[in-house]
């Protein structure tokens, strides 16, 4: 099982006994032992899902370290976090996601599937685009943030609001949708720059940066 | 007062029990609780105050969060760090404020003359009451007290505010080689003098 550990807030280690670990093209920093790296095109995941990543623009260039070591990864100074899944589903922009491996099953999901038109509307305000990337199963992802990755709790008594531009994961069973907040100020172009949010009901994490895109 | 807290260095969390809290506009990314954001048109200043600000060029685009729950600011992962003031007066560059407290008065004040060549402009913002302010800046923020035996000198880029019984002047450090175009890089300072604290940054703008 490939273990993953953080060295610092911007740095990480995946330590391998013969397995395979995916993270995004170009991040490896270094690493130790017997470790080949091979730019995948599947992910893992078969010729149907690279066809639906190609088509949906969720692609991501991925690379694959296979072997017996330890491998280190960071990417452009981003804030790096640890994310574990446990028998749930995360969904991740491609963008940020930086390492998982076999242990979960990725796939694609139209926003529209999770929220209905609310959905495709968080995706098209948020300019993250109409669909989104799902792991689902057991085991550890990483993803990237620009500033610290904060994890905030949502259950069905408390409801989380956050900036569709702040917003990058969520896990659980959580549903979105969308929630303005608009008086007869932004009529007349004063607008206090937190006129939409997403609301997020159930129970689970979502994940924002400490900045917005 | 509401409560002020840091998160990991860079994310502000506001605790509000149907209180105000001051915020530059868009800085909000996430919220629990019921809450409403409004651009505050006049930044708690009155139509006098809004006026000096739009005159002086040292704006401050802010909105007003009310509500019961909890409320997130960040910028850009700069780091945050929060300034309880006790019936003082802060000097700050409007650029690195990030959020206040309801409780506190804004005011814009001319700095002299040394905003004409370290960009900041010729006015600077001061904050004044009792309550919490959030100022954001690139790295760690450091205070450096100021007493009367030792005067201070801050790099102009580097500067962010300060507070306290302090005077401030521009001082210049200009030699035979800044003529031949061989500056130092450091030819200008600002000189504290008096009692109080003085923030900067460890980046230059």
């Amino acid at each position: 099982m490939p273990r993953y550990q953080q060295i610092n807030e911007k740095l990480m280690e995946v330590s391998l006994n013969g397995e395979a670990v995916f993270a995004k093209k170009g991040a490896m920093i270094s690493y130790q032992g017997n470790v080949v790296f091979r730019r995948s095109f599947l992910a893992g995941n078969g010729v149907q899902d690279f066809a639906m990543r190609v088509l949906t623009s969720e692609g991501y260039a991925l690379m694959v370290a296979e072997g017996t070591g330890t491998v280190y990864y960071g990417y452009n100074g981003f804030f790096v976090s640890i994310i574990q899944v446990v028998n749930e589903t995360v969904f991740v922009e491609s963008d940020t996601l930086l390492a998982f491996d076999a242990r979960l099953r990725t796939g694609t999901m139209f926003l529209g599937n999770q929220g209905g038109v609310q959905g495709i509307l968080r995706g098209a305000v948020s300019g993250q685009g109409l669909f989104t990337t799902t792991l689902q199963g057991t085991g550890e992802i990483a993803i990237l943030s620009d500033g610290n990755a904060i994890g905030l709790p949502v259950t069905p008594q408390q409801p989380v609001f956050v900036d569709p531009d702040a917003y990058i994961a969520h896990k659980g069973e959580l549903s979105s949708n969308i929630v303005t907040d608009l008086n007869w100020k932004n009529l007349i172009g004063q607008a206090s720059g937190e006129s939409y949010q997403v609301k997020f009901t159930g129970q689970g994490t979502v994940y924002i940066q400490a900045s917005e895109r | 007062m509401s409560n002020f807290r840091i998160n990991t260095d860079r994310l502000l969390e506001v605790d509000l029990h149907n209180e105000k809290v001051m915020a530059i506009s868009g800085a909000m990314v996430g919220y629990m609780g019921t809450m409403k954001f409004e651009k505050s048109l006049l930044g708690g200043e009155g139509l006098f105050g809004a006026l000096k600000r739009k005159v002086t060029n040292e704006g401050l685009s802010l909105m007003q969060t009310t509500g019961n729950g909890t409320v997130f600011f960040a910028h850009n992962a700069a780091e945050i760090t929060v300034i309880p003031l006790v019936n003082e007066k802060l000097f700050i560059e409007s650029s690195s404020l990030l959020a206040y407290d309801d409780s506190l008065k804004t005011n814009t004040t001319f700095a002299g003359l040394r905003g004409a060549t370290s960009g900041q402009g010729l006015f600077t913002t001061t904050i004044e009451g009792y309550g919490n302010l959030a100022v954001f800046s690139h790295g760690n923020l450091i205070t450096l007290e100021v007493d009367p035996k030792y005067p201070l000198f801050v790099d102009p880029d580097a500067f962010i505010g300060y507070k306290g019984n302090i005077s401030q002047e521009f001082v210049f450090d200009v030699n035979w080689r800044n003529m031949i175009g061989e500056a130092s890089g450091e030819s200008y300072q600002f000189k504290f003098t008096g009692q109080g604290v003085v923030y900067i940054q460890p980046a230059e703008r």
